[in-house]
């Protein structure tokens, strides 16, 4: 049946992978058995860093609710000026790549950074006031930026769906505002924030991206320590058990989390519409606005900076100047690259195009299994068809890197490789997508379309793709632009010939000189606007009420 | 031979039980409910005729020929759903002619059936609408449209008028057997209200817990209940447990001794039609007088639903206005009973006893 074929595919691309991680950490060496374990045990620096990831992810979850739950408040309870405007702006950090929101930072706060720059420039100052690349704060900054739209998205529209009815009648019942909020609605609240919680803690303690390029290597994650790991110190055993300890650490973050979504999920389906959200008195009116404008003004600020020195590069003549874009569209080849520029765009966009190719009909077929399948082996399909979504791609990148190294799977040199690890990455989006849509189509409506004649074939193809093509649209957007950002798994799998953009950033990063940023900002804006494009087509497409995330 | 026959139909999700057993016919013709508590398995046996769901064990035959491994879509059976299941990107039109192009009709012949039915339902010229702007009333003659285009051999009906309110339901189901008595269709009408039931059915199968538990005409039904859950179901609510006492040769009731009907049983339910009770004795027959005290009275248009504490009991029935206005609530009240009118049924914990009372 074709309907297992996703199946297949996980099994042969994720969980051999995945074996072939588990059988390199479980090495004997000396005569021990387990001894990649007894290694990272007996290392501090590597419990460390387990410690730190745990660290930061936590601060960061705090951070990202505190900061994000008033504006939830504020877009789910009331009316103001330009709000859908400001509810996508908020979403458009999220959804760039981890090398766009590193390098924004890059272009912010760095050394050559708007905001040094303009203070230099403001104060004649003999250097950059501000020191914050390789700080903890510039992490968590970079984190509650980047997750702030999961907490307001996620915790908004579910406080949008209570009805405002209850708040009401425990008001009438003699409770205080403040007492009908902590007493009705928050705990009504708190499977949608728990889900928030749990998604934000899942993103930043896999964050690998960010904080490689922000930390340095005081600031290093358990996913950047399995990147230098295999990629620096050729310790590959050692790295295979860090992963083992990163996969079963986000398993578990992952299950609270599915956990806490179906719980949000029921209950969404039995609040009723909610009415339509007051304005407000004046006063308050511009405070709350100018609080969230604030908000969103901060949150996109990283980008703006981004194309802002872009333009206006910190080396040579002050003023407009397009030498970066120039730089990455000649065609020249420079020293530091195997390829140029350009062609690491032609290669982005050839590798997601055919990314959106296998994991559209993969994701649409996993999403059909997961919306009708019952009996005793819907929990364990369900789980492995959404692992994927949970394991790190410096991990994916790792195991594709251990599994397929030999005949008959050697696929190393290949550009094969690359891209099935970007459609492992990008299938989750595709099959959220569209379960989504499937979930929300009345069941009846194939079983009326059955009882007057349809065969399945025509119920899928007058009924069902008609009512799904929205979210077949918008997961084949995400998948696009999922593999055209891709970082952990590229950086580790990719041959130089194969050059992606996020990897050209990178090594461009890594160069010394301005002439080099300037490129780099030029190639991350570009990057920046194709992910921004496809997020547009995924907004306007989106079906209403689906799933945010 | 009946037209559609289902024998031993069971079917049964995880430990529950949905259909036990089933035994059921549907004639040419016949306009028949199946009325139940939610719960009870109705819907399961319209989608396992429809060929939705596969039974346990059973079967089911229309015109003879068993159906068993036969594809819904080859059934020619209509299904109209409590949700109407209306394709919501289909226009009026497209949704009733739906069925009809499947089954490849030229499209002259689709648009005049199109048409013929928006006529049948009242609905002319409300082809070009869209779902979403339709009333509820509206999407339920929209579905019912679309289930009769095809000329289904057989429709069912679940809870067709589930999603309307109580005005329109009463407007809507007596117009809806109208149009299924017109075109002369088979049916299976779903419902759990009675009074539904009785507006709509040529004959009612009553339905609980998986099974058939009586059938006949609504008058049958309603005469004779065939055991206490139907009596309650049907709207009865003077029931009371009577144990018999044969020294006095009379059930013993929380509203006193009951000389009627005789002893059969150690143990019955008693059921004392509305219309037996009345606050003056009424001539000829043997009528009993019982003691007791107006707890509440409510009015209902051109009379009063009085509740009367008896013993250890209320009795419910009927008064008209001009008789009970002055009464008013604590008043001593004296109670005339019809006892000719007085049923046993089987007490509902008791085995399924066929001691139906003449």
């Amino acid at each position: 049946m074709t309907l297992w074929a996703p199946l297949g595919f996980l099994a042969l691309f994720f969980l051999y992978p995945l074996a072939a991680i588990l059988g390199e950490s479980f090495q004997r060496a000396g005569g021990t058995p387990f001894a990649p374990f007894f290694d990272l045990l007996a290392d501090p620096y590597y419990l460390d860093r387990i410690g730190f990831t745990f660290w930061q992810a936590t601060l960061s979850t705090i951070l990202t609710l505190a900061v994000g739950l008033p504006s939830a408040y504020a877009f789910a309870r009331h009316n103001f000026l330009a709000k859908t405007l400001l509810r996508s702006l908020i979403t458009v950090p999220f959804v760039m790549p981890p090398i766009v929101m590193a390098l924004g930072f890059v272009a912010l706060l760095g050394p050559q950074g708007a905001l040094n720059a303009l203070l230099v420039g403001l104060f004649s100052l003999e250097e950059p006031p501000f020191h914050m690349m390789n700080t903890l704060a510039i992490i968590l900054l970079a984190h509650v930026v980047y997750e702030y739209a999961i907490v307001v998205r996620l915790v908004s529209t579910f406080w949008s769906n209570l009805d405002p009815r209850l708040e009401a009648s425990a008001r009438v019942l003699g409770a205080g505002p403040w007492t009908a909020f902590y007493r009705v609605t928050l705990p009504l609240l708190m499977p949608a924030i728990g889900a928030a919680a749990a998604l934000v803690f899942l993103f930043t303690f896999t964050s690998f991206g960010v904080v490689l390029i922000l930390g340095g290597s005081s600031y290093a994650t358990i996913d950047v320590s399995i990147y230098t790991l295999a990629m620096k110190l050729f310790r590959l055993p050692l790295a295979a058990a860090l992963a083992i300890v990163q996969i079963a650490l986000t398993f578990l973050v992952m299950l609270v989390y599915a956990r806490l979504q179906e719980a949000t999920a029921t209950r969404i389906e039995l609040a009723p519409q909610a009415a339509t959200p007051p304005g407000l008195p004046r006063r308050r009116g511009y405070l709350l606005l100018g609080g969230v404008s604030l908000a969103v003004f901060i949150v996109v600020s990283p980008l703006l900076a981004l194309v802002v020195r872009s333009l206006f590069p910190a080396t040579g003549e002050a003023g407009l100047s397009l030498a970066g874009f120039s730089a990455i569209s000649s065609n020249e080849r420079n020293a530091f690259f195997f390829v140029s520029p350009l062609m690491a765009i032609r290669n982005s966009l050839t590798f997601a195009l055919l990314t959106t190719l296998i994991s559209l009909p993969l994701g649409t077929a996993a999403a059909y299994i997961l919306a009708r399948s019952r009996g005793w082996w819907r929990s364990p399909v369900d789980a492995l068809l959404m692992l994927p979504l949970g394991t790190s791609s410096v991990t994916l990148g790792l195991g594709f890197l251990l599994g397929f190294d030999q005949p008959p799977f050697d696929l190393r040199a290949t550009w094969v490789i690359i891209v099935l690890a970007h459609s492992l990455v990008a299938y989750p989006f595709v099959l959220r997508s569209v379960l989504s849509t499937l979930r929300a189509m009345d069941p009846s409506l194939r079983e009326a379309a059955r009882t007057l004649g349809a065969t399945p074939l025509a119920v899928f193809r007058l009924v069902e793709l008609p009512l799904i093509w929205r979210g077949l649209l918008v997961g084949a957007t995400f998948a696009f632009a999922v593999s055209i950002g891709e970082f952990g798994a590229s950086l580790i799998l990719v041959r130089p010939e194969y050059t992606t953009m996020p990897l050209a950033i990178f090594r461009y990063l890594g160069q010394p000189g301005g002439q080099n940023l300037t490129e780099a900002l030029a190639m991350t804006t570009l990057l920046m606007v194709v992910t921004a494009a496809g997020f547009l087509i995924i907004e306007r497409l989106r079906p209403r009420g689906t799933a945010e995330f | 031979m009946a037209l559609l026959e289902i024998v031993g139909a069971t079917k049964r999700y995880g430990s529950t039980l949905a259909l036990d057993d089933l035994s059921l016919s549907v004639e040419r013709g016949e306009l028949l409910v199946l009325l139940g508590p939610s719960g009870c398995g109705k819907s399961t046996l319209l989608r396992l005729i429809a060929g939705l769901e596969k039974a346990d064990a059973g079967t089911v035959t229309f015109q003879g020929e068993p159906l068993a491994g036969v594809p819904p879509e080859r059934r020619a059976f209509g299904l109209m759903f409590q949700d109407l299941a209306l394709f919501p990107h289909l226009s009026v039109h497209e949704n009733i002619a739906f069925g009809l192009r499947r089954r490849r009709l030229p499209g002259a012949a689709i648009n005049r059936r199109v048409g013929e039915l928006l006529g049948l339902v009242n609905m002319p010229g409300y082809g070009a609408r869209q779902v979403h702007q339709l009333s509820g009333g509206e999407r339920q003659r929209v579905a019912l449209a679309r289930s009769l285009a095809p000329s289904p051999r057989l429709l069912m009906l679940d809870e067709p008028m589930g999603a309307l309110d109580w005005t329109l339901r009463e407007e809507l189901y007596t117009e809806v057997r109208r149009i299924l008595k017109t075109v002369e269709v088979a049916s299976l009408y779903v419902t759990h209200d009675h009074n539904e039931a009785f507006a709509v059915a040529d004959r009612i199968a009553v339905m609980q817990a998986g099974r058939i538990v009586q059938s006949g005409s609504a008058e049958e039904v309603l005469r004779a209940p065939a055991s206490e859950f139907i009596a309650r179901f049907l709207g009865y609510r003077n029931i009371f447990r009577g144990h018999a006492n044969a020294q006095r040769d009379a059930w013993e009731t929380e509203i006193g001794s009951l000389p009627y009907p005789a002893i059969h049983a150690p143990e019955a339910a008693l059921l004392v039609p509305e219309q037996a009770v009345s606050l003056e004795p009424r001539g000829e027959g043997p009528t009993l007088r019982v003691e007791g005290k107006l707890r509440e009275k409510v009015l209902r248009s051109w009379y009063y639903r009085l509740q009367v504490a008896v013993g250890r009991g209320d009795l419910f029935f009927l008064a008209p206005r001009q008789t009970a206005d002055s009464l008013e609530v604590g008043t001593h009240l004296t109670l005339y009973i019809d006892v000719t009118a007085v049923q046993t049924l089987p007490a509902d914990d008791g085995q399924q006893r066929k001691n139906r009372q003449a």
